[in-house]
């Protein structure tokens, strides 16, 4: 009779629940994979208004700001939301960095994107599997942007720490179809050319390299300055997020890609200004050049000293840009076929970082003698090394000291690490300087 | 640039002998074994281990760092035979 009391709030809860979650859910998006329910309810058509989500998989938990953008926390729903520039749509994923309770359920390892596309929402899920990921790219795929319209590039994603080092970084390269050499023949490069305009003002060959360099995990966003006009065509953009290889102290030997993207875009003309503005601006670029590094040439502000000093590194030293062009180049030429293919595709295995979850070990159980006096021989999984092993180290990372809040990894991986590389770079240096002695 | 010219007349010209060459995407198979799925499941759980073994993990970069030099030395012996530098 003591628990009466408790068994009648039990109850009143009990009927609460079910009745909130329908409230909610009979509007919203229902998202269902690996038996959770994710339930996205959108009176967001104003992005000023907020939205409110619920995930069957835990509690309700809603939360907005005027820029109609989420974080409930692992206590609620573990999930944040964000919204695109645009209010056409939202991505979700799992943090599993702040909270504590609920149950995770492998919700870490799903991305969910809502967008809108003529006033009805649509829901997408998508494995993450908790990587590094590249979520959006600027300007979108396939968009088409008229010439007065000036150009921003950017990207967002998430990363995460085991892609973090010193030669972690994102990079966003821009070209166009000409100086892929494509002749711009496809429908879509044709869009804006120019009717009767100079021959060198479609032959433009336009590269941008961009560089942001990573360095916490979580989500990331970079955007460029202001790029200014393009000339018409179809331009590529590849994003990729490398990590450094063979580090030490800081400077690393190699640069792999985690993870790329293409995406493509138009710039089209579109006004009689567009076009006069950009014979102009191909004329001057025909008669001046825009190559920035032999500014000192140039009459007008021509410095001897520097003007040569440009000219022989330029004309001699390799850039950056053109080495790597050149290494990729060697890659795809030689690396990738036979008979070096084979070690470089040995090389891409070792080197990898995904992860597989380890197998169970499966083996009978031979249970006592029941009343019978019979024995029962069962199939049991009894044994989950994989499961032994993510706990483990789940524990072992949430050991922290209680000033710094570090734990053993934290502390000691960088002195490991560098005692490491430094016997592994003496092993090569004493290598070549021992290799000329005298026998 | 006359340098990187140089560099790329190079690897054009090597490539133009491996051109007829397709691309190694899989590792050859031998027998029954697929070698390369063997490899990449078996890398996978190595990977798992190593994540939480951490010091194990740096071991192995330093000693495919190792190997990868070795590897190196090794080629260019063929090109240069007794003229490699560090040949001992």
């Amino acid at each position: 009779m003591k628990y009466t009391k408790y068994v009648k709030v039990l109850a009143i809860i009990a009927l609460f629940i079910p009745v909130s979650a329908f409230a909610i859910s009979q509007v919203g998006v229902n998202i269902a994979t690996n038996g959770t329910v994710l339930n996205l309810t959108f009176p967001c058509a104003n992005p000023d208004i907020g939205f409110a989500m619920h995930w069957a998989g835990g509690s309700v938990s809603t939360s907005n700001n005027d820029q109609c953008i989420m974080y409930a926390d692992r206590s609620g729903d573990n999930l944040e939301a964000h919204q695109t520039g645009d209010g056409n749509y939202y991505y979700f994923w799992a943090n599993n960095d702040s909270g504590t309770g609920g149950t995770n359920m492998g919700d870490s390892d799903y991305y969910a994107l809502v967008y809108r596309t003529g006033g009805a929402w649509f829901s997408d899920f998508e494995y993450v599997g908790n990587k590094t990921v590249i979520n959006t790219t600027t300007p979108t795929d396939k968009s088409v942007i008229a010439t007065s319209t000036s150009n921003t590039f950017g990207a967002t994603g998430e990363i995460i720490e085991d892609d973090i080092n010193s030669g972690s970084k994102l990079t966003i390269d821009i070209i166009n179809s000409v100086g892929q050499l494509q002749n711009c023949l496809d429908a879509i490069c044709n869009v804006g050319y120019l009717s009767g305009a100079p021959d060198f003002l479609q032959a433009q060959s336009i590269k941008f390299h961009f560089e942001y360099p990573l360095v916490v995990k979580g989500p990331w966003s970079f955007s460029t300055t202001t790029i200014g006009l393009l000339p018409v065509g179809k331009y590529y953009v590849v994003t990729k997020i490398l990590k450094g290889t063979f580090c030490l102290f800081g400077f690393c030997a190699y640069s792999s890609p985690v993870v790329a993207t293409s995406t493509s875009f138009t710039i089209s003309t579109t006004t009689k200004f567009d076009k006069i503005k950009d014979t102009l601006q191909a004329y001057q670029n025909s008669l001046i050049g825009t190559t920035t590094p032999f500014t000192a040439c140039a009459i007008a502000t021509l410095n001897l000293g520097d003007c040569l000093s440009d000219f022989v590194s330029y004309a001699f030293v390799p850039t950056p840009d053109a080495l790597q062009y050149t290494a990729d180049a060697f890659k795809q030429e030689v690396l990738i076929k036979p008979p070096f293919g084979y070690v470089t595709r040995l090389f891409t295995i070792l080197s990898s970082t995904t992860t597989a979850p380890l197998p169970d070990a499966s083996f009978p159980v031979i249970y006592g003698d029941d009343n019978t006096g019979a024995m029962r021989i069962a199939t049991s999984s009894i044994f989950q090394p994989d499961e032994i092993l993510t706990g483990g180290g789940a524990l072992l990372d949430s050991m922290r000291d209680p000033v710094y809040g570090n734990n053993i990894q934290d502390v000691f991986q960088p002195i490991v690490s560098d005692i490491i590389w430094l016997m592994a770079w003496l092993i090569v240096i004493m290598d070549i300087l021992g290799s000329h002695k005298h026998r | 640039m006359i340098i990187n010219l140089i560099l790329n007349v190079l690897v054009q010209a090597v490539g133009v002998i491996f051109s007829p060459f397709p691309a190694v995407t899989t590792l050859p198979t031998f027998g029954g074994p697929d070698i390369d799925a063997l490899l990449v499941s078996t890398m996978g759980q190595l990977n798992k281990v190593l994540n939480v073994f951490w010091p194990v993990k740096i071991l192995m970069q330093a000693f495919l760092f190792l190997m990868s030099y070795y590897a190196g030395k090794l080629v260019l012996k063929l090109f240069l035979g007794s003229r490699v530098p560090a040949n001992t």
